[in-house]
């Protein structure tokens, strides 16, 4: 076949010949063309976003980035479109095995896939980009450092006591009839303290505090002392300290205990003005030019606000977060997020792909407005009679049923649109109904709690059912592909018309 | 005894009917389903075309020779094709009303076999179209039944994968035309180098060689019907459904395709049946072996090659006098009706080669006459 196809190699024009003369069904999805020519566009994309200027501990432009190669995306996308309205071995009754339902659905996944991930290639780039530039052992030693010479510069102008609290420990604050305000102090009817000095916690509070208390100690088997160092993160990164976990070079990083351990608890006089030469010279690695932003500063009379403008540290910490946001943007507790991004953008393209592949244009176009006319209805539902959580989820199930019946009461003579309506809108529920049972079961259990006037606890598995109950529907689709879905849009589009 | 496709060949050659033998020659290879000779036979059928593009007066002699050598080895080869003889489909009672509009068709009866062509004629807006579309299984029935005597049980999809129709506007197509004829014969499982050989054969079956790159919009709506026709033969349907396959043809196309159709319905191994509609009546009624006139969704009269009988004969003649004159020089027992230009004069007495010979004796003149006694020109 004679293809006029830019950067197109010999290999792929054989290839395309090949599908086209004995797999034309996968030849009509243009897999082949769309995954060579993403692959392409990846490559010089992720050339082009490692020239061009970038530096770390700037603000990131790369949602401009992400919006640009989003369009390109989009753009590439209808155009696949369009390629896929001239071959259709479904609309053309050709030979369609058993499997060619599912078939398709993948390839159509693989070939949205590839074009959704396009628009994630800039900010991989720009993390890969500010690992290669700096380490996290540099940035923690580089923290570590700045913070220590602070506090040597600053020893005699800091707080060095910690602060102490009484810790009065009971079992049960409901036995004992003891109500305590947000600060753990106990308190009357009226709300005033009644234990001044004290604080009263039971014993599983007081077991969860015991893991993030810099020290204590016990007077008696009920009254504990809590000691809290005074902070010493002059310099930090904003990012929560469990996400550090994550990467062994930034737990070098030090806590405001362990810089007391290592600064202040056996302080010695060091040359004044050689530490503020290597202090200047840290600042100035991460902060080289005088920031053209002001900072807004909620405490300036505490000793950490004095020091801050002191040394002009917002501009270094903001560079800091820049750079550690930019390593740790793919961690393993942001990347689920991305994941679903990705999954949900392409699963969601892709299923419509697929029904207006199945469907007439007029069905599929009707079935848009059928969805968003049910969406304004749910809207006002839930919004006079109060449908939220399990309410929402007990509707979005009777939807389902009901798309579900009317999908396989198709008339036995005449195609009727609304059928095909039906069957497009069971379609896209397929993948999502797992997830809306597991969410019904959650609620279901915290109702019952509640009913009960009991705590709802903690559900540890709730997250991973969540993405088993995500999976499941995707399986569930690819299934339902195979044995029904098919029979039924075979059945509705090749039925006669009125 | 009827002479077979070799001899045919032959007898067109020796008259020079050289574009009809080399059709014929491509036919007779596709029937016996020989790859070589069908090559041999796209071969011969660029030769020809060449010559036409260079527009040599004749083909040069290795054109012919390779003609006789390819007669000497499909006279040998047609022995061994099988005849088929199939019934395809059974149209019982049929009708139709849409829900929307005035129009019915009302209860029809047929029955297609294989080698069969079905003419169907008619004024706009009287049926046709919705019958064809009926038994494509594309409109709902009201009542009756269709078999398609080939089909097992066929659900929908089985009975629109079976029956090729084609539709007055031929849907628009996307890509070169090439990829097209691939890709509709890939779909119907004729796959690799056969799906190849296949599409060459088309192509120069339908002479669209010279257009295999070209799109939708950049050939005449003419190639456009050959080209559909040529699509959808590559599927090998034992049904073709064929609505105003004529309206884009100039004369020449119109009676080249009508006799293709002709030949490839009656194809000995794998014989065709044709439901065509037209509003060429003498062309349709020329090829078709029954014809159907559809009036206001009555099937009205149905004639059937062979069997035709009528209580009158029926002249159309085109001629400067006037009726008057007409009348006096026919005499009694003769009726004229003057139509569009044309008169037509029915007889139950005299015959129409009669009614001829009275008008030469008298020195009319005639530009134009068709015997249209057994015509469905006559109810219209």
């Amino acid at each position: 076949m004679k293809l006029n196809r830019p950067l197109c190699p010999g290999f792929l024009k054989e290839w395309d010949r090949d599908l086209l003369l004995n797999k034309p069904d996968t030849w009509s999805t243009r897999i082949h063309l769309v995954v060579y020519y993403c692959l392409l566009f990846m490559i010089a994309l992720t050339f082009i976003c490692f020239v061009v200027p970038n530096d770390p501990r700037e603000y990131s432009s790369v949602y401009l980035w992400v919006i640009f190669v989003s369009l390109i995306s989009f753009v590439g996308f209808i155009v696949w479109l369009i390629f896929l309205l001239r071959f259709n071995v479904f609309k053309r009754f050709g030979n369609q095995g058993n499997l060619n339902a599912i078939k398709t659905f993948v390839f159509f996944f693989l070939c949205t896939g590839t074009m959704v991930l396009c628009p994630f290639i800039p900010p991989i780039v720009e993390s890969m980009r500010a690992n290669m530039k700096y380490s996290g052992q540099e940035i923690a030693s580089d923290i570590n450092a700045i913070n220590s010479r602070i506090l040597l510069l600053e020893h005699d102008s800091i707080p060095l006591r910690w602060h102490k609290d009484t810790i009065f420990v009971v079992n049960d604050l409901r036995q004992k009839q003891i109500v305590v305000d947000n600060n753990d102090y106990p308190i009357d009817a009226t709300g005033d303290r009644i234990l001044p000095g004290f604080k009263v916690l039971d014993t599983a509070e007081f077991n969860r505090k015991v893991q993030s208390i810099d020290s204590l100690q016990k007077l008696n088997d009920s009254i504990y002392l809590f000691f809290e160092c005074p902070n010493y993160q002059f310099v930090s990164t904003y990012i929560p300290s469990y996400r550090y976990d994550e990467e062994p070079s930034m737990a070098g990083l030090w806590t405001s205990v362990k810089l007391y351990r290592e600064v202040l608890q056996h302080y010695k006089k060091t040359d004044l003005s050689k530490t503020r030469k290597e202090l200047m010279d840290l600042l100035l690695k991460y902060a080289p030019e005088k920031s053209q932003y002001s900072y807004y500063d909620s405490d300036n009379k505490s000793y950490e606000s004095r020091i801050s403008r002191k040394y002009s540290l917002p501009p270094v910490n903001n560079r800091l977060y820049n750079i550690v946001s930019r390593k740790y943007r793919w961690d393993n507790h942001t990347i689920r997020s991305s994941i679903e991004v990705f999954y949900y953008v392409t699963l969601v393209l892709t299923m419509f792909v697929f029904i207006y592949r199945r469907t007439s244009l007029r069905t599929f176009f009707l079935s848009l407005l059928a969805a968003i006319l049910v969406t304004i209805f749910t809207s006002l539902a839930g919004a006079f009679f109060d449908i939220r959580d399990l309410s929402l989820n007990v509707l979005l199930l009777i939807y389902y049923a009901i798309f579900c019946i009317l999908a396989f009461q198709q008339s036995r003579k005449t195609r009727n649109v609304f059928s095909g309506i039906a069957l497009n809108f069971f379609v896209l529920g397929t993948p999502f109904i797992p997830l809306i049972i597991v969410a019904m079961a959650y609620d279901i259990i915290r109702k019952i709690y509640l009913m009960k006037n009991e705590v709802v606890p903690y559900f540890e598995n709730e997250s991973r059912n969540y993405v088993y109950s995500e999976i499941a529907g995707f399986v569930l689709l690819l299934l339902l592909m195979t044995f029904v879905f098919r029979h039924l849009y075979r059945k509705w589009f090749a039925q006669p018309e009125q | 005894m009827n002479p077979t496709a070799s001899q045919e060949i032959h007898a067109h050659l020796q008259h020079n009917d050289l574009s009809l033998a080399v059709r014929r020659m491509l036919d007779l290879s596709l029937e016996i389903e020989d790859e070589n000779l069908m090559r041999e036979s796209i071969q011969w059928s660029k030769l020809y075309h060449a010559s036409i593009d260079n527009r040599e007066a004749q083909p040069g002699e290795p054109f012919f020779k390779m003609g006789s050598d390819l007669l000497s080895k499909t006279r040998q080869a047609e022995a061994s094709i099988k005849k088929a003889d199939i019934r395809l489909l059974e149209v019982n009672h049929i009708s139709k009303t849409y829900p929307k509009g005035n129009f019915s068709l009302h209860t029809i009866s047929m029955s297609v076999k294989g080698g069969d062509i079905l003419g169907i004629v008619g004024e706009n807006g009287h049926g046709k179209t919705t019958l064809l579309r009926c038994i494509a299984g594309q409109l709902a029935l009201d009542q009756g039944k269709l078999e398609f005597k080939l089909l097992n049980r066929p659900d929908h999809y089985d009975i629109r994968h079976h029956v090729a129709f084609i539709p007055q506007r031929i849907p628009r197509w996307y890509g070169r035309l090439k990829d097209n004829l691939h890709f509709s014969a890939a779909i119907y499982g004729i796959n690799g180098k056969w799906n190849e050989l296949m599409v060459d054969f088309m192509l120069e079956r339908f002479n669209l060689s010279r257009y295999q790159d070209l799109t939708w919009n950049q050939i005449s709506s003419g190639y456009r019907t050959r080209f559909e026709i040529a699509r959808i033969l590559l599927q090998r349907p034992s049904l073709l459904i064929l609505d105003e396959p004529l309206a884009n043809l100039d004369i020449n196309a119109q009676q080249t395709i009508l006799t293709d159709f002709r030949y490839m319905a009656k194809s000995i191994a794998h014989p065709m049946g044709v439901l065509l509609s037209s509003q060429q009546l003498h062309e349709v009624e020329k090829i078709a072996d029954s014809v159907l006139l559809i009036k206001n969704g009555h099937c009205v009269y149905e004639v059937v090659k062979g069997k035709a009988s009528q209580q009158s004969f029926a002249l159309e003649i085109e001629t400067p006098i006037d009726r008057q004159e007409l009348l006096e020089i026919l005499g009694d027992h003769m009726q004229i009706q003057f139509n569009g230009g044309f008169y037509t004069i029915t007889s139950e007495q005299h015959a129409v080669q009669e009614i001829i010979s009275k008008l030469i004796s008298k020195k009319v003149p005639i530009t134009y006459f068709r015997d249209i006694t057994y015509s469905t020109k006559r109810y219209f």
